[in-house]
């Protein structure tokens, strides 16, 4: 039996190769390649990564040439759409298995955070460590070092995510106050890296949106049981790269003094289940949808009913 | 739960080192075959985890992870089982000796990571917190994953001092190699809100529920809501004339309070939270 995923690395290529002028038939002969005797995936999931949902399928014929121009047409309309999509990856391929084997183990249902996939070859790296403190950093995405934590005044993204503190932070403020979590920021040619007090760059760790028991829908992170979970999915991920309970039990997760832009509810996300099924979650209205949330988001994110009511 | 029957206990480094050392065999071998089970799979469309799934691919390399992982887990518990559960500290208000799971043995020990879990004893009604602090006396442990040990000097939380007739007891056990460690419990007749407590030394994530059954946490150095960043203070003398810090003497079993001169004072050591980075050739 086959499942629903969302596996990111095949989105981002096929859509790279889209940009590159592959053929729809080529999109396609790469997904035939991989999706063994099932037939409709492909298309399907053509339909997902350039948003046309089944019109991939309605718009198939039995000539080549008729319909690579039918499908081109398709990508083509919405490209606007699909390029600033926002793609929810783990850090690394492994790691979809970690989550798979603990949420089928643990019995519970899992959101995570999309991380960037650039900081997988960084873990376990001489000289780098895994950060996820109290003072939120970004992970680059461009060279040089990209996928480690960096505070660069050049970075585009440093703007948006300074003014998500309350009160809005300057840089010089920002830096201060990861100084006084021990945490300085090295030169332009290092790409404004982070480093910690004992002198390593940083690569991001996992952020969990919310842990879910998948039978009874109650939060899996208890004092009693929660740190046992966590240890356990750090088990299968070979290390500690998750080194906090759930963003959605986080004390200060609906304060902005605290936890500024990661404030609310986080998307992209994944959803890992128990049953190997992966689901992608773009937006916060697609979120307040997941039944855990739909039951409780007005309690756990009070500040943000946009979600399931716009 | 009683503190864990001696002979089950770990009781020397070489048998805390023979657990640590199989365990971190045995993660190489998770590693090396996770990284060899991914590479074979190269840009999949879907995976699975086993033959319930179509997509499953059942490699060599991941039938000596699944292994692997299964080896750890039975490896961390046993660890976590034989853990020494020592008297650490003294009830001020009952007398009873406050026994907690610890390793003596080194930081390199799974007790010291921040995701550790261990069953502890039962305490008395008025234990509240253990922090703690560790002297690690040019020692250089090389753990397999960070360690958060504290400052290297006994400290007092004064907010946590402040909190109705709190009284905290200061200790001292030896590290194998030299390193010192200093338990620091807080006891009071009521117990606060659990909210307002911190994070257990050694851990850096603070998991608790309150009493109208809100579950959170917050991280070891983020103040609870509403209130400005904890202060650590390590001038112990005028929290004793207050009879707001108590002692056990070193080398003691913590039966007692002690009644002579604080050993504790003036204390030399490092003031700020410490950082033992995970060994680079952990897994080499």
């Amino acid at each position: 039996m086959h499942r629903s995923q969302y596996l990111g690395a095949v989105v981002r290529h096929l859509r790279r190769m889209a940009l590159a002028g592959a053929a729809p038939d080529e999109l396609e002969a790469f997904l035939r390649m991989r999706a063994g005797d099932d037939f409709w995936t492909p298309t399907r999931f053509l339909g997902m990564v350039f948003h046309q949902r089944n019109m991939f399928m309605y718009q198939r014929t039995t000539d080549v040439a008729q319909t690579n121009a039918a499908w081109s047409k398709l990508i083509e309309e919405r490209r606007e759409q699909w390029q600033r999509e926002p793609v929810p990856e783990l850090m690394r391929l492994r790691d979809y298995f970690s989550f798979m084997q603990f949420c089928q183990q643990e019995k519970v249902v899992v959101v995570v955070v999309g991380a960037n996939p650039a900081a997988g070859s960084w873990i376990g790296a001489p000289g780098v460590g895994c950060y996820d403190g109290a003072v939120p950093v970004l992970s680059r995405v461009a060279p040089p070092n990209a996928g480690l934590l960096a505070a660069d005044p050049s970075d585009p993204r440093l703007a948006d995510f300074l003014a998500g503190f309350t009160p809005p932070l300057e840089y010089a403020d920002y830096v201060e106050r990861l100084a006084a979590h021990g945490l300085r920021v090295a030169g332009p040619d290092e790409g404004f890296v982070v480093k910690d007090s004992a002198g390593r760059r940083l690569h991001e760790a996992y952020r969990l949106l919310g842990v879910y028991d998948a039978k009874t829908d109650e939060p899996a992170y208890t004092p009693a049981d929660g740190e046992r979970l966590r240890a356990t999915l750090n088990r299968h991920l070979g290390r500690e790269l998750v080194l906090s309970g759930p963003h959605d039990a986080w004390e200060h997760h609906n304060d902005r003094r605290v936890a500024g832009p990661f404030v609310g509810p986080l998307v992209p996300a994944l959803q890992f289940d128990a049953d190997q099924y992966i689901y992608e979650f773009l937006t916060t209205k697609k979120l307040s949808g997941l039944y855990p949330y739909k039951i409780r988001w007005d309690e756990l994110f009070p500040d943000h009913p946009v979600g399931r009511r716009s | 739960m009683t503190p864990a029957a001696g002979a089950l206990s770990l009781v020397d480094r070489s048998e805390q080192q023979a657990l640590v050392q199989r365990h971190r065999a045995v993660r190489a071998l998770y590693e090396a075959a996770m990284d060899e089970h991914a590479s074979q799979l190269a840009l999949p469309l879907e995976i699975g985890i086993d033959a319930s799934n179509s997509a499953f691919v059942d490699t060599d390399a991941y039938r000596r992870a699944r292994a692997a992982v299964t080896d750890m887990a039975a490896i961390e518990a046993e660890y976590l089982r034989r853990l020494p559960r020592p008297a650490v500290s003294c009830c001020p208000l009952c007398a009873k000796p406050l026994h907690r799971s610890f390793d003596p043995f080194g930081l390199d020990g799974l007790w010291w990571r921040s995701d550790a879990h261990p069953d502890e004893p039962q305490p008395c009604p008025h234990f509240c917190l253990l922090l703690g602090a560790v002297d690690l006396a040019g020692t250089t442990p090389a753990p397999d994953f960070d360690v958060h040990p504290g400052p290297g000097a006994p400290f007092v939380v004064p907010r946590i001092l402040a909190m109705p007739e709190m009284v905290a007891v200061v200790s001292e056990i030896a590290i194998s190699g030299g390193a010192r460690a200093y338990p620091v419990a807080y006891f009071a007749p009521r117990r606060p809100p659990v909210q307002l407590l911190a994070a257990p030394w050694p851990r850096t994530r603070f998991v608790y529920k309150t009493q109208l059954g809100v579950q959170a946490w917050r991280r070891a150095d983020e103040p609870p809501a509403g209130l400005p960043a904890d202060t650590r203070d390590f001038d112990l003398a005028p929290w004793i004339a207050r009879g707001q810090l108590r002692w056990c003497a070193p080398g003691s079993d913590c039966s007692q309070l002690a009644t002579t001169s604080c050993p504790f004072v003036d204390l030399a050591g490092v003031r700020h939270p410490q950082l033992v980075v995970a060994a680079p050739a952990s897994l080499a």
